[in-house]
């Protein structure tokens, strides 16, 4: 018990008092994390492929051999 | 996008890069020991960070009546399945599929024209390296691909093109 009292912040009674932090998200971290999030749906990534998969048929369709 | 590696079996180093149809290379990222696959590769690489900061232009755009915001590399199969990528069909169900895989793998080509046209232009990227350093080789390779963007800009206009989409 004796050696615990070594780690505490000099001027020791301060210790009680705990330092100010906050929970919240940062903005830029959010977004940062959107934006990445966005970068990766599959979903969006499916619906394009299936969207220029008709684009070419429509244009290109009746040329085909 | 594509990537460009020596023979199997002996130890290669992978450059990323993108390339458009006039073989204007865009993007090219070098270094990364050939043991790495193709996504840890994508990973390292610089080519999204612009994007993930929120700080890469945007294109709006229509396909097939629908809108798009974020522009794409044609890919090959190997390249996870993000808005960013259209890859090749692998299963072809349709012919719609079939024409699509057609025409994605034939402009898809470019960055394999891109390489075909750089290895011969430099003697020196086409050889196995002679050097051990990859700092030296990443140099090299980058001093090749100025040249070669410097050479294209300058012959570019002498290029059969076709712009049919």
């Amino acid at each position: 018990m004796q050696r615990l009292t070594n780690f505490e912040q000099p001027g020791g009674s301060g210790s009680s008092t705990p330092q100010p932090y906050s929970t919240e998200v940062l903005p830029a971290f959010a977004n940062h994390v959107r934006a990445r999030s966005e970068l990766r749906d599959l979903d969006v990534h499916h619906e394009l492929q299936a969207d220029l998969v008709k684009h070419i048929w429509t244009k290109f369709g009746m040329y085909r051999d | 996008m594509s990537i460009y590696q020596g023979d199997k079996g002996t130890t290669t180093v992978i450059l990323e890069a993108v390339a458009s149809h006039d073989l204007w290379i865009w993007h090219a990222f070098f270094g990364c020991p050939g043991t790495l696959n193709d996504i840890n590769v994508l990973d390292r690489s610089l080519v999204f960070d612009d994007v993930e900061q929120g700080k890469a232009s945007r294109v709006n755009y229509f396909v097939n009546q629908r809108p798009y915001n974020m522009t794409y590399y044609l890919a090959d199969g190997i390249y996870p399945s993000y808005p960013t990528f259209v890859k090749s069909i692998r299963l072809l169900q349709s012919e719609p599929d079939k024409l699509f895989a057609k025409y994605q793998e034939g402009c898809r080509k470019d960055i394999e024209r891109a390489f075909g046209v750089l290895q011969a232009r430099f003697k020196i990227i086409r050889e196995p390296a002679r050097l051990w350093d990859t700092a030296d080789l990443g140099i090299i390779m980058r001093s090749c691909i100025i040249l070669h963007n410097m050479i294209d800009e300058d012959e570019r206009d002498t290029y059969a093109t076709f712009d049919q989409f």
